[in-house]
């Protein structure tokens, strides 16, 4: 089945992808966010941040570590959506800097309101606040083990004494320089490391390529909450099987040719193969509870991985994606020249097939 | 969306009447895959009416009659999937229904919607071909039978005339001896146009000669139809691997001699061959 082994038509090849890779904006510009941390007296917490989330997982990860830093059931915290008029402007969600920018701001406000409740813990207890803790919703003593006071009991309390429960956390990215002219510097922080290893199966009469096995591996620094990051990786390997196989946005005299997803094709769950995830947890001390990133990184190494893996498998590679039909067995893209045969049905008189597509639908 | 005028048939005679009196700008919704993606488009050809058929019960449904299969135009590629007349009669259509679209699509597209359509691409339409499929077309002046091979002209157009109704697909079981297949190449694995395909069917006699070959490529002429050329080189030779790829190189042949030498050629010259000769194959 590989490419040495025998001349079948179907011929199997393997692929590998690494990458390090800058966390956050680094000496891209600015980089800094707020997250603020509101205790209510019933002991409910409210959670907000200027860095946006659009599904990424971003507000359980920033409610995550505020629970961790107040030593909360998770069921406590609400987030509130971004909205800058009550939360400083954090920048954009981009960079993979959710989680180290966001969380660093959460861990600092809760970590305030968290000095403030153990304060009063102490006065209400006695006990001196080097000895107290906050573990599973109490205040607890780390001496005794004891439970002191629910921590509802301590909020109340802390209300009652006119303290305040609200931590506004700020982060600023460490330095980091870059002189343009002369490309260097310490752009970035800290790095993100990261592997992917693609298996594929090569029909090389027809040029159709399956991607029959995957593995990704992350460095994430420390993962927060590992379904989430397992997601990001499968997502990111999914997107990227797209932009190495299918994906292909042509334009055309000024106009974009695919403007559907009838010719914009991406994966569908009968592409993507099983994935296999490993998460590398290598401590970062520039994030919270030392996560960096894992957005952006799970997605750029699918395509070369796959393309390597088809190299692999024909010996032939493949500079364009993406690795369609035609580039696979002709090594080049094939254009068509005019329109769909669906969109030209009503002017049917010199038309053969070109490439077909239910009727109706636009190209 | 344009607006349109909606009607619901009960009855094939009421929706003749109505395919009559709208005239040009009525629409036939079956399954409706095609037709409201069709109605969101800005064109001024768009459809003005709506026919909605899918009320009329007597135009869904598979039946066996001593040796034909009839199968409605209503019934959907998920009912022809799970049917077993189709799977014993004519198991090539069902591994082309296999592959349209998706479940969504499958549950909703019928195969008569697939026919009128008339796209290059439609799945069913190579395997009906080979199977020596007929269709009736009603109107409210009558009715006739078309052979499925004579019914297209070209590429979205047949010679259904203006107030016929597609309300019944036939066609003769095929005999126990013989194997068929259907090979689709699509960009992905699902929901996934066809790029190229072939449907096939061989019957060979005791000895392992071929008595009966026939080859119906889809998405690569500009109608569909039996290779002819191909089909003479099969019968009365025993089948081998190279009598297959000499098969496959005379589509290839026939389909340029039709389409002559255009952009995609080069990609579909050597690639329909190849489906023809993996068609072969798998029907051996």
């Amino acid at each position: 089945m590989y490419r040495g082994a025998s001349d079948g038509e179907k011929k199997r090849g393997v692929g590998l992808a690494c990458s390090y890779r800058g966390v956050s904006l680094g000496a891209e510009g600015a980089d800094a966010a707020e997250t603020i941390v509101s205790v209510q007296t019933d002991g409910s917490v409210i959670v907000s941040s200027g860095v946006t989330d659009m599904g990424q997982g971003a507000q359980t990860q920033m409610s995550q570590i505020a629970a961790e830093v107040l030593g909360i059931s998770m069921d406590r915290i609400q987030f509130l959506n971004t909205n800058t008029s009550r939360v400083a402007d954090s920048g954009p969600t981009v960079a993979s800097r959710g989680t180290i920018m966001g969380g660093s701001a959460a861990k600092n406000a809760a970590e305030k309101v968290r000095a403030t409740l153990l304060d009063v813990g102490a006065e209400m207890t006695g006990v001196d606040l080097n000895d107290l803790d906050l573990e599973d919703n109490y205040l607890v003593s780390t001496k005794t083990h004891e439970r002191m006071a629910s921590f509802s009991e301590l909020t109340a309390a802390c209300f009652n004494k006119g303290r305040p429960m609200i931590g506004l956390g700020w982060h600023n990215s460490p330095p980091t320089s870059w002189h343009e002219e002369e490309g260097h510097g310490d752009a970035y922080f800290t790095f993100v490391y990261g592997a992917n290893a693609a298996e594929v199966e090569v029909d090389t009469e027809t040029g159709k390529t399956d991607v029959i096995d995957f593995a990704s591996v992350h460095d994430v620094g420390k993962a927060i909450n590992r379904g989430m990051v397992v997601g990001q990786m499968c997502g990111g390997v999914a997107m990227g099987l797209g932009y190495g196989l299918l994906e292909e946005f042509e334009i055309e005299d000024a106009i974009p040719k695919q403007l559907n997803f009838d010719g914009y094709l991406i994966p569908t769950s009968m592409d993507v193969p099983r994935i296999k995830t490993i998460i590398v947890e290598n401590e970062d001390p520039m994030g919270p509870f030392g996560a960096k990133s894992v957005g952006e990184p799970t997605n750029e190494l699918a395509a070369p991985a796959i393309v390597n893996a088809i190299a692999n498998a024909t010996g032939r590679r493949i500079y364009e994606l993406p690795a369609n039909l035609e580039r696979v067995l002709l090594g080049h893209k094939l254009t068509r020249q005019g329109k769909r045969g669906s969109e030209q049905k009503n002017s049917i008189d010199a038309m053969v097939v070109d490439s077909c597509k239910i009727r109706g639908g636009k190209a | 969306m344009k607006p349109f005028e909606y009607y619901s048939p009960q009855s094939v005679a009421e929706a003749c009447a109505l395919l009559a009196q709208l005239g040009s700008g009525a629409k036939i919704l079956a399954g409706g895959t095609d037709v409201l993606v069709e109605l969101r488009k800005s064109a001024d050809d768009v459809a003005s009416s709506i026919i909605d058929i899918t009320g009329i019960s007597s135009l869904k449904g598979i039946e066996e009659s001593s040796n034909t299969i009839v199968i409605k135009p209503l019934t959907t590629h998920t009912e022809i999937l799970r049917s077993a007349l189709v799977g014993t009669y004519a198991p090539l259509l069902k591994t082309a229904v296999a592959g349209i679209g998706s479940p969504q699509i499958r549950n909703r597209g019928t195969i008569g919607g697939n026919i009128m359509n008339a796209a290059a691409c439609a799945d069913t339409v190579p395997p009906l071909i080979a199977l020596g499929a007929r269709i009736r077309l009603q109107s409210s002046t009558g009715d006739r039978t078309v052979a499925l091979s004579e019914f297209f002209t070209k590429p979205y157009i047949t010679v259904a005339q203006r107030g016929e109704l597609l309300v019944e697909i036939r066609f003769p079981k095929l005999p126990s001896d013989a194997r068929s297949s259907f090979m689709k190449l699509g960009r992905r694995n699902a929901l996934s146009i066809s790029r190229l395909s072939v449907a096939a069917i061989l019957t060979r006699d005791q000895s392992g000669v071929l008595t009966d070959a026939r080859i119906v490529p889809g998405a690569s002429l500009p109608t569909w139809h039996r290779v002819s050329e191909a089909e003479n080189l099969l019968i009365g030779h025993k089948p081998t691997r190279e009598l297959f790829v000499e098969a496959g190189k005379k589509v290839s042949d026939i389909m340029i001699s039709f389409t002559g030498r255009r952009w995609s050629t080069e990609y579909k010259e050597p690639v329909i061959a190849v489906l023809v000769r993996r068609a072969l194959e798998e029907c051996h």
